[in-house]
């Protein structure tokens, strides 16, 4: 090898390009190992100008290239792999000394990702080294992680670049003789993406099944955001002492309800809205509530009519029937790509991050508003024999016994689980691990959720539970004043989204018209003709300017349930340049095709909204004798 | 079969099998190995005869055997990525010079 300071040339583009993993390895000292191997270090080839890396393991010498030609090696290694699919995601496990990541960057497009797995730092550095990795730290389309510098990058990356609309494009490598070397990391790998596959998945079909309901509750909800708090509000206001309380609705609930209110007044309890019944029946009133749910069975409010009495955290989809009810304040917690569009949000720079479920939006609220203690009671994510919620219920969500699997539970024996279930335990294993707090499970029963201390729900007011905390006050102190402007500009955003549907609906139809014309010029002629050509250049046109329309992004939302599948169809290509083009053109068509109804339907929202919205200004405006 | 298409039978097989090990499918590279290794005794005997009868005729038979050995040893030490290796850049090598003669 030729004297050069590849170590130099490779710091200096990590620090212009992977900023987060140059950032990390400075944090390591000088004299940085593991224990994963015994040594590692490079020789030549035989044949070409090149060098490859060895790494003696237990004793065993394992080398991670061809002994003759490497980049050969890494050619026909790739050929494996199925290219043809769109946004592809590549996920690689083991760097080695690049020369296979740079053959799979060959064969990905400008929007495609290369997400690499490094699980030993050694031989990262030995390759920092001696090789010149300049070319792949360049490469935005690449993201490299290192177990014991910056792990904390798969964890985001993998989620952030994989969700279920791309999924069909995800191909999964791994380094010839890595999965021999790290066996353990290699297993954690593959159940890392597969836990992130699962998520995806119940998003789609949360996505799907819920994307008309949410939309409509968002349009209905808007009109109360002006009078509401927002997160903002309430950070940093509890004191560092108080723990928050976080009430679910699982089985073990059963055991230790009537324990919890020797904590009310000393902690502020925050009741998912499934376990209202169960605290009401018990005379409990818990502090707050938080409901998320688009469509929510009313019976968990009106069995108890004053739990609408309480201050809730409200998603902004939340059911509109619930949310109007509310008697008490409302803290609005979350935010909408439209909302944020039309400058409708109040939560700019807070996002909360959820898994889709009402006690983990709650664990996500306590974390930011500041609390260091959270209790989790009724938190069991498992099964009680047959039983999924507490007052002995068992909840009709159609899951199937295939659809369970066993964890562990907090005694150490095993217990079944359901895959949402399991995905939120994921959630949680993550969320406590980054948490700046304490997290105590005093569940009392249920899976055992990953880094969380176990008590008894006694053992943990005792311990944790010991000042007084008036949280009514807090509330009445924080209640903002009355947002007329607020009502003036929601108005003006409904009036100009009226607009904007029959916009949309005109483009919808043309760009139908176009499609249709696209897909029978295609199955009549082998060739693209002039036509076509300027058809697909209209269409392209036209999908640009629905996209820039800003009620497209509510219209996306509530025709999901109807696109979520094909939308993940059409990321798959056949390598036949006619065949894909003939299935985007059908697969665009089902999506404009649903456009035209839905603005219809859309408008139906907003207009008699916006009809209440106008006669109460007038009325606010009568009665106070002044402009609003 | 004559010589020629004897040889391009082993070099067809060379190329299946250097592909499934490079790709780490070495299950399958070991099943298709054990056709390989008869078809190239077979080659070798050929060879032999081949040139015995015909005096314009020679090969190279000790690197022959030497890139044989070596491809042996690899598989013997389950070195598959070697193996790979001395298939395709030696004994591959070695049999396109040998069918250029023939």
């Amino acid at each position: 090898m030729t004297e050069v300071n590849y170590y130099e040339q490779n710091i200096q583009v990590m620090k212009r390009c992977k900023e987060y993993l140059y950032i990390q390895l400075q944090l390591i000292p000088n004299e940085y190992y593991t224990d994963l191997v015994d040594s590692v270090y490079s020789i030549e080839t035989r044949e070409e100008d090149n060098a490859l890396c060895v790494v003696t393991k237990d004793g065993e010498n394992h080398r991670l290239n061809s002994p003759f030609h490497p980049d050969q090696e890494a050619r026909r290694w790739v050929e494996q792999f199925d290219f043809h699919s769109v946004g592809k995601r590549f996920l690689l496990f083991g760097l080695g000394n690049g020369i296979f990541a740079k053959e799979i960057l060959k064969n990905l497009r400008e929007d495609e990702i290369l997400i690499v797995y490094e699980p030993c730092g050694d031989i990262f550095l030995h390759i920092l080294n001696n090789y010149d990795l300049t070319e792949l730290l360049e490469d935005q389309r690449v993201s490299i992680t290192v177990k014991g510098i910056n792990n904390d990058e798969f964890n985001e990356s993998l989620p952030y670049y994989i969700k279920y609309i791309n999924l069909v494009s995800q191909v999964v490598g791994i380094h010839p003789k890595y999965d021999q070397m790290f066996p353990y990391d290699c297993k954690w790998f593959y159940t890392f993406i597969m836990d992130n596959r699962l998520k995806a998945v119940v998003n789609k079909n949360t996505f799907k099944a819920l994307g008309q309901i949410r939309t409509t509750n968002l349009l209905k909800n808007l009109r109360y955001v002006g009078n509401a708090n927002c997160m903002n509000d309430y950070v940093g206001k509890f004191p560092k002492e108080i723990p928050a309380i976080i009430v679910s609705a699982g089985p073990s609930l059963n055991k230790n309800i009537e324990v919890l209110r020797q904590a009310k007044g000393k902690a502020v309890i925050f009741a998912v809205d499934s376990s209202l019944r169960m605290l009401y029946k018990h005379n409990i009133v818990p502090d707050f509530v938080v409901t998320i749910d688009a469509n929510k069975s009313p019976v968990h409010f009106e069995t108890y009519p004053e739990s609408y009495d309480s201050a809730y955290f409200c998603s902004i989809g939340a059911k509109n029937s619930i949310v109007s009810s509310i008697k008490g304040q409302r803290i609005i917690y979350d935010s909408d790509d439209y909302m944020e569009a039309v400058n409708l949000s109040k939560n700019e720079g807070i996002s909360v991050p959820t898994a889709g479920s009402v006690s983990t939006d709650a664990f996500s609220i306590c974390s930011i508003l500041g609390f260091k203690k959270i209790i989790l009671v009724g938190q069991d994510l498992a099964y009680d024999g047959i039983y999924t919620h507490a007052d002995n219920r068992i909840a009709n969500d159609n899951i199937g016994s295939d659809d369970q699997q066993e964890v562990e539970d907090v005694h150490g024996n095993m217990i079944k689980t359901r895959s949402d279930w399991y995905i939120f335990l994921q959630w949680y294993k993550d969320a406590v691990f980054k948490y700046q707090g304490e997290v105590i499970d005093a569940t009392e029963g249920g899976a055992k959720i990953e880094g969380t201390k176990i008590l008894t729900l006694q053992e943990a007011i005792e311990q944790y539970c010991t000042k007084e905390f008036d949280c009514a006050t807090l509330i009445d102190e924080l209640k903002p004043t009355s947002d007329d402007l607020y009502l003036k500009k929601l108005c003006k955003e409904y009036k100009e989204a009226l607009c904007e549907l029959d916009v949309l609906k005109e483009k919808a139809e043309r760009a139908i018209e176009l499609c249709n014309s696209l897909i029978r010029e295609n199955e009549t002629y082998s060739t693209e003709s002039y036509k076509s050509k300027q058809m697909t250049k209209e269409l392209l046109k036209l999908n640009k300017e629905i996209n820039n329309l800003k009620v497209n992004i509510l219209i996306n939302n509530y025709i999901a349930e109807n696109i979520a599948d094909g939308m993940m169809d059409m990321f798959y290509l056949s390598g036949n340049k006619k065949d894909d083009k003939l299935l985007v053109y059908k697969k665009s068509l089902i999506i404009y095709e649903k456009i035209p109804s839905a603005t219809v339907q859309v408008k139906g929202i907003i207009k008699p909204i916006l009809e209440e919205l106008e006669e109460q200004l007038e009325r606010e405006k009568a009665t106070s004798g002044r402009e609003v | 079969m004559n010589m020629k298409d004897q040889i391009r039978k082993v070099l067809g097989g060379i190329d299946g099998v250097v592909g499934l090990f490079y790709q780490q499918q070495e299950k399958e590279g070991y099943k298709e190995m054990q056709g390989l290794i008869e078809d190239v005794a077979n080659l070798m005997d050929g060879l032999y005869i081949y040139a015995k009868e015909e005096e314009y005729f020679n090969y190279d038979q000790v690197r022959l055997v030497e890139a044989l050995t070596e491809a042996m040893n690899a598989l013997e030490d389950k070195d598959t990525i070697l193996l790979a290796d001395i298939l395709q850049y030696e004994l591959s090598e070695q049999l396109k010079l040998i069918e250029q003669r023939i």
